[in-house]
């Protein structure tokens, strides 16, 4: 008896200086088409004075993306004083613009790409420096390896990490040097063996924040030959924002046979760079699934920004994005690609460079004394997104790519009823012609075929929702197409009870409808269901894309809890 | 058995009472300088709102944010815009703030570290912090009127009325 209460005294000592905070979430998912997933999260953070402990266990069996996992996904011990900072544990920093390191952990793509090490930051107000070591298992999907799946990650990289950098900090102007090392054992899946490569990173990065324009600059070079530049100046004149970005990423060359395979092309920029993509990132849905999947070893582009303040609390922006690959590349009399021609500076408009171009104007404002938000914009698209073929010779040129052009239309209107009930309108209009163009010998005009039954696609995106704040939302979507592409059309569908409702009023066959609704049961907890089905496609987050199957006539529930 | 028992569900009781100090945590501004979660509770609660220039709903939660700094900025409050957009879109951050002119101090969260510590789940999330660095609320999303009840949360923190 006495053991136990010396032994529960001891206990309650430690634990009442420690502090206990954490969260859960929890989602399940089941569908017609088999995308069914278990997953659940605890994160835990424990505080004591200066150190912080972090554990995140993990039962997905399957996740929604990604592999099965059951038990300690993460843990972190953190100390933290005046100057200086240790961590030991899953570690996720980014230097600079992320042009060397930039570790994330997005669920949502599947995309974890920290270290399990140790990391030492000395700083004060103006110095520091830091280094990091450690150890990373990425998984990642591709085709070039058995096991194919959209949805589970079949290739293993492991990568042994260590580096530093030394930062400078004045009143307006700021900059750091950094070094990294990478040794990837990386296995070669056509002799079945490892293979040991380094990988050498150094770079630079000097930011200015004034007031009335800032200026950034960062630089890496990889090895001896690749190299990766962006730099960014925003002026403020009165109400306008004016920015532009500029960005060359030039870190390996590959034909168009083989510029997606990172299985079998050891060179390239390594999963350590997430770095800036200087175009706009999309917020909507319709143009979410048209997002431009950017190559990180081959590209050179722009971003040009306006921001204006105008009536009643409006804001008008304008973007304009265009990039392209360096080369383009042709195919000789011994049929290998070779690099044709390049560009140095600025992006190439010709379509046998894989071109994108993107232009934006949105409004987004209050009316009605607040009681009106509305976002209003227009979208023009185009991106080459593959060349199948280019030949010079004596017949005369041939070509053929595959292109996307769309004009988008996305509008969002929520109203205040009273205080606590609103309505929301959601209206997203898209026009897209994608298809093959292609040029045969002896013609002196393209032909062109498109990748669906019709001429174009014609997409809308219809959601209505009710809400009262602050607990509860139910949104009802309708994902509609006129068309889908060839290869999509044939797989079956399996209509949901919304979608056989308004099967009368209009073919539902290329309808996706949904049932959203969401609680907030408190002020610590949530939960949401969705019923129905969600159309496939390109999911992005944070400027990281995937593509993602459909989900087909079932049911989505997520609980998030914190405490 | 009954002793085990007594003891876990002590050491549960424990955990349950015991609160969140965050006090000491370090913050990244928008000029990459660091700054203590301290210098803020210094002067009054904090509330830490999670946004992403990609978010609607976070955008549409700014505008009655940036009124509520305003309002209540005499009495102490700190309203802190944690940013997670990535370095891909980082740069859009500050010319948006700008341009909206809000007057809130804009923190960066690019790889969600911060979001994690403070146990945030979804975007937007909303944290109040008491002047002794305990947390006294969150809220998670953004409905049209959901402005009133952070009000009054945060009229609570500063013991108004």
């Amino acid at each position: 008896m006495r053991f136990l209460i010396f032994n529960f005294f001891l206990l309650s000592t430690l634990i009442s200086q420690l502090n206990i905070s954490g969260q859960t979430q929890l989602g399940l998912g089941k569908s017609k088409n088999s995308f069914d997933y278990t997953e659940h999260r605890l994160g835990l953070n424990l505080d004591w004075n200066q150190w912080n402990g972090w554990l995140e266990f993990e039962y997905a069996k399957p996740p929604e993306l990604g592999r099965k996992f059951i038990g300690l996904r993460k843990f972190r011990l953190e100390y933290l004083n005046k100057n200086v900072t240790v961590k030991v544990g899953d570690i996720y920093e980014y230097w600079g613009r992320g042009l060397i390191l930039n570790m994330i952990d997005d669920q949502s793509i599947d995309l974890d790409n920290g270290i399990k090490g140790g990391l030492f930051n000395w700083s004060d107000d103006s110095f520091g420096f830091e280094v990091l070591a450690g150890k990373q298992n990425i998984w990642r999907v591709s085709n070039q390896v058995p096991n194919f799946n959209d949805r589970v990650p079949n290739y293993k990289i492991n990568n042994s990490i260590y580096g530093g950098r030394t930062m400078l900090s004045l009143e307006k102007l700021s900059g750091s040097l950094q070094l990294l090392n990478i040794v990837e054992d990386h296995l070669d899946p056509t002799l079945n063996t490892n293979k040991n490569i380094n990988h050498q990173l150094m770079g630079f990065d000097i930011n200015y924040f004034g007031n009335f324009f800032d200026l950034g600059i960062d630089y890496v070079k990889k090895d001896n030959n690749s190299y990766g530049i962006f730099s960014i100046v925003n002026l403020y004149i009165g109400s306008w924002a004016i920015g532009f970005a500029y960005k060359n990423y030039n870190f390996s060359k590959r034909s168009p046979f083989s510029r997606w395979d990172f299985v079998n092309n050891t060179t390239g920029a390594t999963i350590l760079q997430q770095m800036p993509t200087a175009f706009n990132e999309h917020s909507t849905t319709l143009l979410g699934k048209i997002t431009h999947i950017m190559d990180y070893n081959d590209n050179l582009g722009f971003n040009l920004s306006l921001t204006k303040s105008i009536f009643n609390d409006a804001l008008f922006s304008m973007n304009y994005s265009s990039s392209s690959r360096h080369s383009e590349w042709a195919i000789d009399e011994s049929f290998n690609w070779k690099q044709y021609r390049s560009v140095k500076a600025l992006p190439s408009n010709n379509a046998l460079f894989n071109p994108f171009k993107e232009f934006i104007v949105e409004v987004n404002g209050q009316l009605f004394k607040n009681r009106l938000n509305y976002v209003t914009a227009i979208a023009v698209t185009q991106d080459v997104l593959d060349v199948f073929s280019n030949n010079y010779n004596l017949g005369g040129h041939t070509y053929s790519y595959e292109f996307l052009e769309a004009v988008s239309f996305p509008n969002q209107f929520t109203y205040s009823l009273t205080d606590k009930y609103s309505i929301d309108i959601r209206y997203e209009y898209q026009e897209i012609k994608k298809g093959v163009q292609q040029r045969v010998a002896s013609s002196t005009s393209d032909i062109f075929i498109s990748n669906y039954l019709k001429d174009k696609q014609i997409n809308r995106f219809i959601s209505l929702g009710l809400a009262r704040s602050p607990k509860w939302s139910i949104n009802l979507a309708f994902d509609y197409s006129n068309t889908d592409e060839r290869i999509v059309i044939d797989s079956k569908r399996d209509q949901n009870a919304i979608e056989n409702i308004f099967n009368g009023l209009w073919d539902t066959s290329l309808t996706w409808a949904s049932l959203a609704f969401s609680y907030n049961i408190n002020s610590n907890n949530r939960v949401s269901f969705t019923y129905g089905s969600l159309r496939g496609g390109v999911h992005c987050s944070n400027g990281v894309c995937r593509y993602i199957q459909p989900f087909e006539n079932g049911l989505k529930v997520s609980l998030i809890s914190a405490f | 058995m009954n002793k085990r028992l007594f003891l876990i569900i002590m050491i549960f009781f424990s955990f349950i009472y015991s609160q969140t100090s965050i006090a000491g945590l370090k913050l990244t501004k928008m000029n990459g300088k660091k700054v203590k979660l301290n210098s803020y509770l210094n002067k009054g609660p904090v509330l830490m709102n999670f946004w992403a220039t990609w978010c609607a709903p976070c955008k549409k939660e700014m505008v009655h944010l940036n009124i509520l700094q305003k309002k209540y900025s005499k009495e102490g409050l700190s309203i802190l815009a944690v940013s997670t957009d990535s370095q891909k879109s980082l740069s859009k951050v500050r010319s948006y703030i700008r341009t909206r002119k809000y007057s809130f101090d804009i923190i960066l969260d690019p790889n969600e570290q911060l979001f994690k510590r403070m146990n945030a789940s979804i975007m937007p999330t909303d944290i109040l912090i008491g002047k002794d660095g305990k947390i006294l609320w969150r809220h998670y999303g953004y409905l049209p009127g959901d402005e009133k009840y952070i009000e009054a949360e945060i009229r609570n923190a500063l013991r108004i009325d």
